[in-house]
């Protein structure tokens, strides 16, 4: 075996360090520190604005590790996850409106619909990939929002529902919702990381990028497919029953394919198959709007070039970025060491593409 | 592993082909382009299913399971391209051959347990095992296809040996491989074989091919030309006929 060691060291520098365990252990402080951030942040708030506008990025939060977990581990691309979404605020709401049932039992009751739908989905649009599954679910997203404005009293139409929130919450739980929403939304996420960072999420990731060749290394190809939208569609119903009760009216127009896309945005700025991938594109996405405020029309314009710059310079989302810096400084200092050394600069660009 | 025989397709790719390849032995599968070697390969793998005929392995029926049906038995294979899972590391890549006999569920994967941290580490130390074995456990953070094509193939039978199959199918492992590379794959195969492990290959390079196989069989237009060791092989009329043309003799007279 030593002789094998000694052919194939030939080929390649030894000097590359093994950085991805070390990564992960340094980044999982930034991740329990973000965490108790994130709880401690309403209390810190002082206006009503900034509360709903966290309360916004906690349930875009949760839509968007959904769909990363579809879509950015397991590659399966969706323009209508707006539709899950609908369900679960929908869901929850002619339950509590029109049966008269309480939130302990509509709220699961609307999230387990969700999945069960997403369940239902899955199983005829499987066999798609790419434009097709595109297409399959911005039609699936398409239909549901057009039986919300179609759906005479059930859904009240255009005019939607109001939700009577402090008869069915109680009050004390509508003053403390935001941590409500705070503690679910990082339970969700906390789920999931543990999720995608073990060897199932390597599965997943496997399965995206060749699922024949994971086929054939045993893993169940379809059932994992299917339990990733599950979970996405359980997610986003989630984030529907939350939405419907920080907004008290629901509206076909807020769940339109419009809203899709922005989802769909969240993950691929975020970071398509990081674990802060969701979480960092929904900040990213619902917060520079906000601080473009001041650029009145022209705020759509520079908020549209920086999605465009990211999706060019960081082709691995803002997650991507400390490895993108870090790879562009080892570029830079390799150069200035091996001036002359073309093999050593050779190197250094194959792992920047990575 | 017991007779295999099949017939496939319109087109008859395989025409009532069997053949048996011996436990721990090195069953070599050649033939000309178009022979039917790699569909073999897939029909035993359960990639394709058949139009007749039966695999049976370890007097186990294996015909209609799908592939990862067919690793549950005991066999894996590679592919005759290099397929690499482009997100992952080298490292990531032979772990997730581990994966099906991990333990790990997808609901239960959300739970930090310390069953799942406990085969997080068994997996870890069984790949980078297998990496050491084979002499390239310094390119575990790199990614696969980024390697040169040698070292692409050694991480190929890194993953097939990490599945844990005792039987492994391996399309074409020497396509594309220098000198050097050769040598140390044939060392490889040497040792995977001294394990005790069963390994049928498909090959087109002859020179490597004879000097490590146990038996071969040779495939000519979907039909079995001749099985038998190297040597019997080698002089076979029938094999010099098909790979070198039946007007050989008289253009050499």
């Amino acid at each position: 075996m030593n002789a094998i060691n000694e052919l194939f060291s030939r080929h390649v520098s030894r000097g590359s360090a093994p950085l991805g365990s070390l990564k992960g252990r340094r980044l999982i402080w930034v991740e329990i520190l973000l965490s108790i951030a994130v709880v401690v942040l309403p209390g810190l708030l002082t206006s009503a604005y900034q509360v709903r506008m966290l309360e916004n990025i906690a349930i875009f939060a949760l839509l968007a590790i959904g769909l990363n977990l579809a879509f950015g581990f397991t590659g399966q691309i969706s323009l209508g996850h707006a539709a899950f979404y609908a369900v679960g605020a929908y869901g929850s709401a002619i339950l509590e409106t029109r049966f008269g049932l309480p939130a302990i039992i509509a709220w699961p009751a609307a999230v387990f619909l969700g999945m069960l739908l997403a369940l239902l989905i899955s199983l005829p649009v499987m066999r798609l990939s790419g434009h097709y599954l595109a297409m399959a679910t911005l039609a699936f997203g398409l239909i549901i929002e057009k039986l919300l404005s179609q759906g005479g009293a059930v859904t009240g139409g255009h005019d939607g529902i109001i939700i009577p929130v402090s008869r069915v919450m109680g009050q004390a739980l509508q003053d403390r919702f935001v941590y409500v929403i705070i503690i679910v939304a990082l339970i969700a996420y906390w789920l999931l990381r543990n999720l995608t960072e073990s060897s199932v999420g390597r599965s997943l990731r496997a399965l995206r990028d060749d699922p024949d060749g994971a086929a054939s290394l045993g893993i169940p190809v379809a059932r994992y497919r299917t339990l990733a939208v599950v979970v996405a569609g359980g997610l986003a119903a989630l984030a529907g029953v939350f939405y419907a009760h920080v907004a008290q009216v629901i509206t076909p127009e807020v769940f339109a394919v419009h809203t899709s896309i922005q989802i769909l945005m969240m993950v691929v700025i975020g970071g398509m198959g990081h674990r802060l991938g969701g979480v960092l594109g929904a900040i990213v996405v619902l917060i520079i709007p906000e601080l473009l405020y001041g650029l009145d029309e022209y705020r759509n314009i520079a908020f549209g070039a920086l999605v465009l710059a990211v999706l060019v310079f960081l082709p691995r989302g803002i997650a991507g970025l400390p490895e993108a810096i870090g790879s562009l400084y080892r570029k830079l200092s390799s150069r200035r060491v091996h001036g002359s050394d073309t093999a050593a600069k050779s190197m250094t660009g194959a792992n920047h593409e990575a | 592993m017991s007779g295999v025989s099949k017939k496939f397709g319109g087109l008859h790719a395989l025409d009532e082909v069997s053949f048996t390849a011996r436990s721990g032995e090195l069953t070599a599968l050649i033939g000309p382009n178009g022979a039917g070697k790699t569909t073999m390969f897939n029909c035993i793998s359960g990639s394709h299913s058949l139009t007749a005929g039966e695999v049976y392995f370890d007097g186990r029926l294996l015909t209609g399971m799908r592939p990862a049906q067919v690793l549950r038995h005991g066999l894996a294979r590679t592919f005759q391209l290099v397929r690499p899972f482009e997100g992952l590391t080298v490292l990531e890549t032979v772990m997730t051959s581990g994966h099906w006999r991990s333990g790990q569920t997808f609901w239960g994967a959300m739970l930090p347990t310390p069953g799942s941290l406990r085969s997080e580490k068994r997996l870890r130390a069984e790949a980078m095992q297998t990496l050491a074995a084979l002499g390239v456990d310094h390119l575990a953070d790199q990614h696969v296809h980024q390697l040169p094509y040698g070292q692409q193939r050694l991480v190929e039978i890194a993953k097939v040996l990490t599945t844990g199959a005792d039987t492994l199918l391996l399309d074409e492992p020497a396509a594309g491989l220098h000198a050097t590379e050769l040598e140390a794959l044939s060392h490889v195969l040497i040792d995977i074989r001294q394990a005790g492990r069963t390994i049928l290959m498909v090959e087109h390079n002859m020179a490597f091919l004879m000097s490590l196989a146990d038996r071969v069989v040779v495939l000519d237009f979907g039909r079995k030309l001749a099985e038998g060791t190297p040597d019997e092989v080698n002089a076979n009329q029938d094999v010099i006929d098909a790979y070198l043309g039946k007007g050989g003799e008289s253009a050499k007279s």
